[in-house]
């Protein structure tokens, strides 16, 4: 009834425009490579300083489902991957394309976005209720817990090395250490800097990780132009016979990408590759994966895009991201004067219907734009980035400049760009990166809280079951990769 | 040493790698001049402590992983880059993009020149860098920058009223 209703306000006049503007500004963005959903949503931040909580955020969710669907156009007709979760399309999307289908390409990518983003939307509509209403029995171990468990996921599962995902976690939360501490109104760590009083606002650490440091990284690689592959006429529809063939394939790769979504902090390139190897492994065809296979395009766009559904589902319920550009949308929640965590659902339910009703909206949107106008969006993708970029800079310049009318904030967004593409040079995920520096805050108040509450004794946490739960999974997922290589050894 | 500066990311890890060593001893110095607790077990040193002692640990153990030629994969292994062609890189122009990235809030914190005067010019400045002056696209960029430049400053200082710093010397 409630998702009725939210279906009724976010098809009204202006929800609708911002559902329709942010599904197109995420598809052109995922579309040109080097430009990506969360560089686009930290720049819309601060433009939605002065709109209504529920249109911002509805334009943000909108642009998160279109960045991450439009980065398939440019995999396939590029051989570069829009946005990180394209990357696996890319294997058979652009092969496929090559050799003269790029419709059909094209077709099972989109058709595949879209069944990923409403299976996705129906375990969202499914599931976070009641697992909002768990987590209200969380206390502070449980948090602690949750926390560990999420930082030490998102550097086992994020893509390469563990040590270095691990070491982006923690130092995303070291940089989030100045300022006053809210525990007991302790100011740390300023070095002698008074702006540093409120710490590293969140906003230009985002601009600075995803604008500035990708801007500089396009510099370097600017004369990576890509080669266009011609689209023709065509229709870029699945038939049904095409449904019919790949629904196994969509409905399971669409379960992965959400179930990976709803684990904190694992952004959707990981899915993607995950329902890519194991469609890989269940197919009849393997000798096929790499070449151009029909099966590999629809495992990875579903998966990814499921995995925007899913991500929202621990954001919404427990105020923990599931992947980078839920950091960000989180972030936002807090600037519009929004408390995330479990009492979200009692506090702001028509809010969070609106959101989950928006997610849906725009993911049949999606598919009908990138449908009927992939003609122009596939021109658009090679787009003359020195035009782009120095207009996005002044945005984001303005962006961080607006939050406190100080220059110090600009100097934070050069900084961390300076400090993103140094991370990206050296093959440091720079998604634990933002994750961590988010969490930190949450994880240092509930563990001193929670020391308080077992008068300083470490055991208390192993009297919570579901804080124990927790630890048991973070530790097991640390040492997986060791337990790992030990079994191949065998 | 040879196995540490071997290739550019060997390189990054390592200049990484020290930075996060040294920052991590001011955050330990810093945090170590805290007053002790009062309220809590804990206090407000003990998890920038605990945070700084892990960010050195692994920053030293990705440098021994590099040296032994031992690297973990995860759970997940990199796909690489599907891209076939590989375009050399241009570090000239990625210096000159964070120059003149830097330079805008610098010239801005001077006083000299406001928003409007900064935008433009840098717009120009950073296109012109990455287009390396091309004519086609400098053509583009003068108009889109003074009615970028002209219509940001209007739009958010007059409609948003963000204090955007102005040029004092400038009568308009």
């Amino acid at each position: 009834m409630e998702l009725i209703n939210a279906f009724g306000a976010v098809l009204h006049p202006w929800p609708l425009f911002f559902i329709v503007l942010g599904t197109w500004a995420g598809i052109f963005v995922g579309a040109v490579p080097g430009l990506t959903g969360g560089m686009l949503i930290s720049l819309c931040i601060p433009l939605t300083f002065y709109m209504d909580s529920t249109n911002a955020l509805i334009l943000m969710v909108a642009m998160y489902v279109g960045s991450v669907s439009g980065g398939l156009i440019s995999a396939m007709l590029l051989r570069m991957p829009g946005t990180p979760s394209s990357i696996m399309t890319t294997f058979d999307g652009y092969p496929m394309a090559a050799k003269g289908e790029p419709h059909r390409a094209l077709a099972l990518g989109i058709g595949a976005s879209l069944f990923g983003g409403l299976i996705a939307g129906a375990f969202l509509v499914v599931l976070s209720p009641p697992l909002s209403r768990w987590a209200l029995q969380f206390g502070p171990w449980e948090y602690f817990a949750m926390v560990l468990m999420a930082i030490v996921l998102i550097a086992s599962l994020s893509q390469g090395s563990m040590v270095k995902g691990l070491l982006a976690g923690f130092l995303g939360m070291l940089f989030a250490m100045p300022g006053f501490n809210e525990s007991d109104g302790q100011l740390r760590l300023t070095f002698g800097f008074d702006e540093l009083s409120a710490g590293v606002h969140l906003l230009p650490m985002l601009l600075g990780i995803f604008v500035t440091s990708q801007i500089i990284k396009d510099a370097l690689e600017i004369d990576r132009q890509p080669d266009a592959l011609k689209l023709g006429t065509g229709r870029s529809w699945m038939r049904l016979c095409d449904w019919r063939r790949h629904w196994i394939n969509i409905v399971r790769s669409s379960v992965i990408g959400t179930w990976i979504g709803i684990l904190p902090g694992v952004g959707a390139s990981i899915s993607s590759m995950v329902a890519y190897g194991v469609t890989r492994n269940l197919s009849k065809t393997p000798e096929k994966f790499g070449t151009g296979s029909e099966e590999g395009i629809v495992a990875s766009e579903a998966a990814n895009n499921a995995n925007v559904g899913g991500a929202l589902i621990p954001l919404i319920t427990m105020g923990i991201p599931g992947s980078p550009i839920d950091a960000i949308l989180l972030s936002a929640l807090i600037l519009h004067n929004i408390q995330p965590g479990p009492m979200l659902f009692l506090t702001n339910g028509p809010f969070v219907w609106s959101l989950v009703a928006a997610y849906l909206v725009a993911n049949v949107l999606m598919f009908a734009t990138m449908t009927f106008s992939v003609r122009w969006l596939a021109k658009a993708a090679v787009v003359n980035r020195a035009i782009l970029l120095p207009i996005i800079f002044i945005f984001s310049l303005v962006g961080a400049y607006a939050l406190s009318n100080r220059m110090w904030d600009v100097w934070v967004v050069v900084g961390f760009g300076v400090i993103g593409f140094g991370l990206e040079r050296a093959k440091i995920p720079l998604g634990p990166f933002v994750i961590g520096f988010v969490l930190a805050p949450l994880f240092e108040s509930e563990f001193r809280s929670a020391l308080q509450l077992s008068h300083g004794n470490l055991m208390g946490l192993f009297e919570r079951p579901i804080a124990t739960a927790f630890f048991a999974v973070a530790v097991v997922m640390l040492f997986w990769p060791a337990i790992a290589t030990i079994r191949r050894r065998r | 040493m040879r196995r540490l500066w071997h290739d550019s990311e060997a390189q990054a890890e390592l200049i990484l790698a020290s930075c996060m060593v040294a920052l991590s001893a001011a955050v330990w110095i810093a945090a170590d001049r805290l007053p002790p607790p009062i309220f809590d077990p804990l206090g407000s040193a003990a998890v920038p402590k605990l945070i700084a002692v892990a960010v050195s640990i692994l920053a030293v153990a990705m440098l021994a992983q590099r040296y032994f030629g031992v690297a973990d994969q995860g759970a997940v292994p990199d796909p690489g880059d599907p891209a076939e062609t590989v375009a050399p890189l241009r570090p000239a122009i990625a210096v000159g993009a964070f120059v003149a990235m830097a330079f805008c809030p610098a010239v801005m914190e001077t006083g000299l020149f406001g928003f409007r005067e900064t935008a433009f010019v840098f717009i120009l400045a950073l296109g012109g860098i990455l287009s390396r002056f091309s004519r086609r696209t400098m053509t583009i960029l003068v108009p889109t920058a003074a009615v970028l430049a002209v219509g940001l400053s209007w739009m958010f200082g007059g409609l948003l009223y963000i204090d955007l710093p102005a040029t004092q010397w400038l009568p308009f």
